[in-house]
């Protein structure tokens, strides 16, 4: 982690009106909670915003909440050690999980009505699944959010020279005050005004990034000659037995990240599907993580660009006594920004913090609250008592987060924390929803095994054969990968073996639950104006998956 | 709280591109009107036998569900986020844009003789401004009161924008 001498290498030269950009992203975030404040008036005001949000709403806080300043930073990171390789997280890592969310599982989430992922889980399978996910959840959020609070203090304190225990107290601070006033729809609208500030942040860094290289095939070049033809292609060197510097093959790459641990993250994340469970009505659900696919085709071009300039710039980053690959951004903002453009983008980096932080803690006292303290601890009380719950829940999940800031420190490359964390998590969970959404005879043992079983393989695989030596993977990343495909498979196995030996639960119980069933009562006339053809999921998804695989084409010969 | 009981209805467009759909969406064929009163056991979109499955706690947490969509006040009372984004990219760029009017030869030659507050900031503002206009083009539906949805139904609502 930056030393202090290296902290001093990158501190930006702000001044007053940098600091008042920043002032007024300050003030705005905590109005939006205040007025927020007055829609609470139920439980279900607080949590899912009342289910009355527009599409085009849910769908930037959808994306916002995966901009988070880890995803920027870890991102440009990995552009910037993995070369170009870095848009399969996007383009097949992301689309075709996005478009899968919003066509096939959508209807089942909202229209069963739940309000959370794991209570799904408590439709489907019972409670044993439901504590087990809904616990694992929430340890999940905490530590999520202690990683986003230590990314951001090792951010501040290198550019702005913010000593790091005042970035975690003050950040920390304002998104709970936010959340606990506004709930859920102060943490989306403030999402959604994120999303504006982190684009108007990084596209101007973007441009200088590559006007200073001479263009994109300037730095084509630069990379070419010093890195290597493969370091500017999607898939050069993927071929099984080569090796290139992601340590992944195409197999590995399309099932391990594009399959499991994409699904898994997407569709199962409560953090992200929370978001669409609050649009308006199905129609606006389905949208909500297809309006998200487009922005997010795109958002390589201003995350994974500056990383690659950045080893143009500074070709020794990354090299052990330099910069760290994380640094790639905030060594641009410095180089290139003037007073300004500057603050915005230090308010767009703050932003994207606490976009992500705020997703993760809104996931949180849902789950929390509906799915732990109310149906196992304390049970019956009026619906009031919850939303109160809800809020101090909220105190003390940011305050545990804060405790858990310091967990990130051993990790160099701070985005393969996160994603070993969902593997172990997220890719079990998917492997249970998507057989128990389509197979009727699935039992509630086998949900609860199979989660289990899953979690732990990926575990083991990871800590015990890839830490411990036996199995040769060259990077962290081809690691996670490969412990995504076991918890898939592992888990899948465990339904398939369990589900004979057991009791399925009774074909009326599963009414909305599973394909081919339909809840009564839950069929929705289209609202008026959703027959538009922009309008209509379908479309709208496979327009991402075929412009997600254009994009390919340039990077791929 | 002083409400006005008429803000239960879930999914009328409050703020933002759908803001035309109406308040005539209703969820069930037994529209529960009702905005805090008890579920009803003869509706018939209760989903299941109550008690038939032993590991399910709440068997009819739609039923619970509905009745608070209906008291939510999320739709009726929640600002359109369109004014906040626009007033805020307003500010910003006109503060970036008056600082590209003064930019200094370090700057420029630090952002590569790109002028770039000044790209930024006009482009900040149109973005700003484009959301007012929005705004302005489609403003918020304010929710009907559950008198006049019951008496206007469908249609309603203004027509769809483009």
């Amino acid at each position: 982690m930056p030393s202090y001498q290296l902290a001093q290498d990158l501190r930006l030269p702000t001044n007053a009106l940098d600091y008042t950009i920043l002032a007024i992203y300050f003030l705005v975030v905590l109005g939006v909670g205040f007025a927020a404040r007055r829609s609470i008036r139920t439980s279900l005001d607080f949590f899912l915003s009342g289910r009355s949000l527009p599409a085009w709403v849910t769908g930037l806080a959808f994306i916002a909440a995966n901009l988070g300043a880890l995803e920027i930073l870890g991102m440009a990171a990995n552009g910037a050690q993995y070369g170009v390789y870095t848009v399969h997280w996007y383009w097949v890592g992301a689309i075709p999980a996005m478009v899968f969310l919003g066509l096939v599982m959508m209807p089942f989430y909202y229209g069963s009505r739940v309000r959370s992922v794991p209570e799904f889980l408590l439709h489907r399978f019972g409670s044993s699944s439901h504590l087990l996910s809904g616990v694992l959840f929430s340890a999940a959020s905490v530590l999520i959010a202690g990683v986003n609070l230590y990314a951001l203090a090792i951010v501040l304190e290198a550019l702005l020279g913010w000593p790091q225990w005042v970035s975690i107290v003050v950040s920390g601070l304002f998104v709970l005050l936010y959340i606990t006033l506004g709930g859920l729809s102060s943490a989306i609208y403030n999402e959604v005004v994120q999303f504006f500030v982190i684009l108007a942040g990084l596209i101007p860094l973007t441009v200088l990034a590559l006007v200073r290289v001479g263009g994109w095939s300037g730095l084509s070049d630069s990379l070419t000659a010093s890195q290597g033809d493969n370091f500017v292609s999607a898939w050069g060197g993927t071929g099984i037995g080569s090796d290139n510097p992601l340590g992944a093959n195409w197999l590995t790459i399309v099932l391990g990240l594009g399959f499991a641990l994409s699904f898994g993250y997407w569709t199962t994340n409560f953090a992200e599907v929370q978001r669409a469970l609050s649009a308006k009505n199905l129609s606006a659900a389905q949208r909500t993580p297809l309006i998200a696919a487009f922005p997010k085709i795109f958002i390589p071009a201003i995350v994974v660009i500056p990383g690659l300039v950045a080893l143009v710039v500074a070709p020794d980053i990354g090299q052990g006594d330099g910069l760290e690959y994380n640094e790639a951004v905030p060594l641009l903002m410095r180089d290139l920004l003037p007073n300004g453009v500057l603050g915005i983008a230090v308010t767009g980096l703050l932003a994207a913090f606490m976009a992500g932080m705020a997703a993760n803690v809104s996931a949180f006292n849902t789950v929390f609250t509906n799915d732990i303290w109310r149906p196992y601890l304390v049970k019956g009380r009026p619906d009031s008592y919850y939303v109160v719950t809800a809020r101090v829940v909220t105190a003390i999940g940011v305050l545990l987060g804060m405790g858990t800031a310091f967990i990130a420190a051993t990790f160099s490359n701070i985005m393969n924390y996160l994603q070993t964390l969902f593997s172990f998590f997220n890719v079990p969970l998917f492997t249970v929803f998507i057989i128990g959404m389509f197979w009727k005879r699935m039992t509630a043992a086998a949900g609860f095994w199979g989660l289990l079983a899953g979690t732990v393989a990926a575990m083991v695989n990871y800590f015990w054969f890839y830490r411990g030596g036996l199995l040769d993977i060259p990077t962290d990343q081809g690691a996670n990968f490969v412990s995504a495909i076991v918890a898939f498979v592992v888990g899948t196995l465990v339904v398939v073996v369990v589900t004979p030996l057991t009791r399925p639960k009774p074909v009326e119980r599963l009414a909305g639950l599973v394909y081919g069933t339909r809840a009564p009562g839950v069929a929705e006339p289209p609202a008026e104006g959703d027959e538009a053809w922009y309008r209509r999921p379908a479309l709208l998804g496979w327009g991402a998956i075929i412009l997600a695989a254009l994009c390919y084409l340039p990077f791929s010969f | 709280m002083t409400n006005d009981g008429n803000s239960g209805n879930e999914g009328n467009g409050g703020d933002g591109a759908g803001g035309p759909h109406g308040a005539h969406e209703y969820r069930g064929p037994s529209d529960p009107r009702t905005p805090s009163g008890p579920p009803d056991p003869a509706d018939p979109a209760d989903p299941g036998v109550p008690g038939a499955g032993k590991g399910d706690p709440e068997p009819d947490w739609r039923e619970e569900e509905r009745d608070l969509e209906e008291r939510s006040a999320s739709a009726a009372r929640l600002f359109d986020i369109r004014r906040v984004i626009g007033v805020l990219f307003v500010v910003y760029g006109l503060l970036v844009t008056i600082a590209g009017f003064f930019v200094s030869d370090a700057d420029l030659a630090k952002a590569q003789d790109v002028n770039i507050n000044l790209w930024a900031g006009l482009s900040m503002l149109v973005l700003g401004l484009l959301f007012l206009l929005w705004l302005r083009l489609s403003p918020t539906v304010p929710p009907p009161s559950r008198r006049e949805a019951e008496g206007g139904g469908p249609g309603a609502g203004p027509p769809a924008e483009g």
